[in-house]
């Protein structure tokens, strides 16, 4: 027989791939020749390695990590569920709804404002924790060495009910750069909130095309057809053309231009 | 409950069930990563990557695939892209030292010894494909039907893979031993 052949069939029959004849031929080649001996015992050797590999367990931060992305999953299907009127009517009734409830809070606040001093300082307190919450936000979002600590920021940052230039900035800019996906997709949710704002509407629209990772562009894209954003046709067509996008990322792109057009 | 069972709940919307899938899964898909980048912070975030994705992508889920395979093929679309996006040099660029430095850096507190780590520098020197076929059969223990379902392939196209594999480590190794 072959050399060759010999070789393959001596790696067939350490994996227990041989049946029958052939089984047994290659068992009596083995013990007649010390050579193939000696190569099927280093070859047992190599595949017990591979057996008996040690399994490496992952430090605690795994598990914070993936118990703090599915409760911020959690609370964006809740905010999806929420019962809205359909359709830009429904988003412009809601916008409406909102600004007109933030009048009433405000002179709500004016009022109590007025009327002592108690209230006064409980609001400038108030005031001061909304300051403090937005530098530990940007601070958090600086965070270089920490992906959980810039995952958190952009949490805390959703508990603002008001958009502050400070962090829509920091927001765009982690959108934009930040290494990690899993806060990347936490930015785009944070800034989804403040669409309806010139400039944080240009940077998603921006950002389709600056996105390498087909989770978050197809997230952009979702986002663009739910807020009918037309602006976003032009970066999705473009998209489409260029020969690297992913799959995916394409078909998503083709029906958002279909909804869109 | 079973894998899919749990699967299909997270389909439907209870994301709490992705958490069960977690505990079944973040080892053997952090053990993939390490082996496969010889990084444990990258492994790290590739394995939160795929969970991220099964909660993302959990409509994509067909009841009738088995779990197994479906949650693979996810581990190794994140790869590629990583890969994609920074465009990784290969290992065969890296000199012995340094990746048997990477290698011993990954295993933490487990001392390997010589012929472990002689078969990791063997590994590292396979191509892409290969590398990953024997990750998958013989250190993540999966079937060669198991496979099959992840690369979208026939369980023969696996066998015939998985043994020419093994005859390249096999030579790498004996090549590296003699060093």
């Amino acid at each position: 027989m072959e050399e060759r052949k010999m070789e393959d069939l001596i790696i067939d029959y350490a994996q227990g791939n041989l049946t029958g004849e052939l089984k047994e031929h290659v068992e009596k080649v083995i013990a007649k020749n010390d050579k193939w001996k000696e190569e099927l015992d280093r070859l047992n050797g190599i595949l017990e390695i591979m057996d008996n590999s040690p399994e490496l367990q992952p430090d605690q931060s795994l598990r914070a990590d993936f118990d703090l992305m599915l409760s911020g999953e959690i609370e964006n299907q809740k905010v999806r569920q929420i019962p809205l009127i359909t359709g830009s009517a429904g988003s412009w009734a809601f916008k409406i709804a909102a600004s007109i409830a933030l009048v009433l809070v405000g002179a709500v606040i004016g009022i109590m404002i007025t009327k002592n001093q108690q209230n006064e300082r409980e609001l400038l307190a108030l005031k001061s924790e909304v300051e403090l919450t937005k530098q530990l936000v940007i601070s958090s979002l600086q965070n270089q060495s920490s992906a959980s600590s810039r995952l958190q920021g952009v949490n805390t940052s959703m508990t603002l009910s008001n958009s502050d230039d400070e962090i829509i900035t920091a927001l765009i800019n982690t959108l934009n750069h930040d290494d990690n996906t899993n806060v990347r997709l936490a930015a785009l949710d944070a800034l989804a909130r403040f669409s309806d704002i010139m400039q944080v509407k240009k940077a998603l629209v921006e950002a389709l095309e600056t996105q390498d990772d087909p989770v978050v562009t197809i997230s952009l894209i979702n986002l663009m057809v739910r807020l009918k954003e037309n602006d976003a046709v032009e970066p999705l067509r473009r998209l489409l053309e260029k020969g690297e996008t992913d799959e995916a990322v394409k078909s998503e792109a083709h029906i958002g231009i279909l909804k869109l057009s | 409950m079973s894998e899919e069972s749990l699967m299909m709940a997270v389909k439907q919307g209870d994301l709490e069930r992705a958490s069960d899938l977690f505990e079944l899964y973040h080892v053997p898909l952090y053990n993939f990563f390490v082996k496969i980048t010889y990084d444990r912070e990258l492994a790290h975030d590739l394995t939160q990557n795929v969970f991220l994705r099964l909660i993302r992508f959990r409509h994509t889920y067909k009841g009738e695939k088995r779990f197994k395979p479906w949650i693979y093929q996810i581990a190794r679309n994140v790869f590629a892209d990583h890969n994609r996006k920074n465009k990784v040099l290969k290992n065969d660029n890296i000199d012995v030292e340094t990746l048997s430095e990477k290698i011993q850096e990954t295993s933490e507190s487990i001392t390997l010894n010589e012929q472990e780590k002689i078969l990791h520098l063997s590994m590292a020197r396979l191509k892409d494909e290969y590398r990953e076929i024997l990750l998958m059969s013989k250190f993540q223990k999966m079937k060669y039907e198991e496979i099959s379902e992840v690369l979208n392939t026939s369980v023969a196209s696996v066998k015939v893979t998985v043994h020419r594999a093994i005859k390249k480590l096999k030579e790498h190794y004996f090549e590296l031993e003699k060093i």
